[in-house]
């Protein structure tokens, strides 16, 4: 799964937002390091629609534009979660290798 | 709205024109909106390069998914079945005639562009003429690959030699370097990435199918090539300037006309048809000539068949067009009545 796909399924995890609370959101998760452009995100969405690991849960209307909330799926979470256990055992694996190392190089 | 508001909603609106019309409809007020709300966060009255370059690839990429969904599946396959057949005998072909053969060597060739600065040297890659046996041998990889069901390293190696195939010529334009003209490379490039948008062989049944029609049309196309190769007369097939019956650009330039008649039938929408099928029908005397050049001619005068059909067979053509498109179209409408009372 590629960055801005897992992120805005991260963001996405406590409750349903809307694009450009999914753009602040997607770059406080990243520390600031990713700012997704807004043709990116409506692409991640469509596709993330399209695989039905996000829905859309609901429609207001502001300044008078069209704005819709987007929603994860039981589908999405159970991708994310797998994701996320899959990334954090990798992390955990690079963490023990250096420690590894930082022992080697001690003794 | 301020008139720096509306500038920037009109900026955004026209590169929301990359993006396919139902699209726009949907969801194009939703994105300008986020667009608009993201640029008042950053105190902009203007557009950035970025964000209009991003809206435009997002869009086109938009359009061509959803092109790629409305051909469907089945006739993706196809497309990409066709592509890879192609593909194959183009690389095998101009591996023989233009990268191996002992006549395409240097120090054996007449066609050697003498005075022009080409030194040994620079012919030689390995025992290759150029360094597009690169692409070739990718494109005979992913033939493999696709016979032996995997696809991803398919997938792989036809996109790694439909990137490398137009860098070759660009690079041999900057470093001096032999290299075949950009135009065949592009043709090559482009069958490649239509082997891309399917599956050719899906089944096992396919992968045969993909064996035996590659095989035939690869002994066929270069027993044809080979004949039409004019008695013994050494070429360098990447000639741009040439004037050969046979070379990698009228080969190239047949096999893309092909893939495009079939192409055409199978991308076109179910009333468009008729019309296509009747198209792709007139284009086989254009096909036949752009394969064989005159030798159908030869053939048929040989063949002792009347005069006036040897002199005008093109036109039963466009009357086998026209019928094609006929009974296309008659078909469908037996088709739709029977569904209806169905």
């Amino acid at each position: 799964m590629r960055e801005p796909t897992f992120l805005v399924l991260s963001a996405l995890a406590d409750g349903p937002k809307h694009g450009y609370a999914l753009i602040a959101e997607t770059k406080d998760l990243s520390g600031g390091r990713v700012k997704l452009q807004p043709g990116t995100l409506y692409g991640v969405l469509d596709r993330l629609r399209e695989d039905g690991l996000v829905e859309i849960s609901g429609e207001d209307v502001v300044d008078g534009r069209a704005r819709r909330y987007y929603r994860i799926t039981d589908g999405g979470a159970a991708t994310l979660a797998r994701e996320a256990d899959r990334l954090a055992a990798n992390a955990r694996q690079a963490m023990s290798k250096l420690r590894l190392r930082a022992a080697q190089a001690g003794a | 709205m301020t008139g720096g508001a509306s500038k920037l909603e009109a900026a955004y609106t026209r590169a929301l024109c990359a993006y396919p019309r139902r699209w726009r409809r949907e969801q194009g007020e939703e994105l300008i909106g986020v667009l608009l709300y993201v640029a008042r966060s950053e105190q902009r009255t203007r557009a950035t390069p970025a964000e209009l370059f991003n809206l435009v690839g997002n869009g086109l990429a938009t359009r061509g998914l959803e092109l790629l969904g409305s051909v469907g599946r089945r006739r993706r396959n196809v497309i990409a079945f066709t592509a890879t057949v192609l593909a194959t005998y183009l690389a095998l072909t101009l591996t023989l005639l233009g990268e191996w053969g002992p006549w395409v060597r240097p120090g054996t060739l007449r066609w050697r562009p003498t005075g022009e600065g080409f030194g040994e040297a620079f012919l030689a890659a390995g025992p290759f003429t150029t360094a597009a046996a690169a692409v070739y041998l990718a494109l005979l990889a992913g033939f493999v690959a696709a016979l032996t069901g995997r696809q991803s390293m398919r997938r792989t190696l036809h996109l790694s030699a439909a990137v490398t195939a137009p860098l070759i010529p660009l690079s041999g334009a900057v470093t001096g370097i032999l290299a075949p003209p950009l135009t065949p490379m592009l043709l090559l490039s482009g069958l490649a990435l239509l082997a891309l948008i399917g599956n050719p062989a899906a089944s096992a049944s396919r992968r045969v199918l993909l064996a035996a029609v590659t095989a035939g049309v690869s002994f066929a196309g270069l027993s044809l090539a080979v004949s039409r190769l004019s008695g013994g007369a050494a070429l360098f097939f990447y000639d741009a300037t040439s004037v050969l019956a046979v070379d990698a650009r009228s080969l190239t330039l047949a096999a893309a006309a092909l893939m495009l008649a079939v192409g055409m039938v199978l991308v076109s929408a179910t009333r468009l048809i008729p019309w296509t099928a009747g198209l792709a029908v007139a284009s086989v005397p254009l096909l036949v000539r752009l394969w064989s050049g005159g030798s159908l001619e030869t053939w048929l005068a040989a063949s002792g068949l009347p005069g006036p059909v040897t002199a005008h067979w093109e036109w039963s053509f466009l009357v086998l067009a026209l019928a094609t498109a006929a009974l296309t179209a008659a078909d469908q409408q037996i088709r739709s009545r029977l569904l209806r009372t169905a």
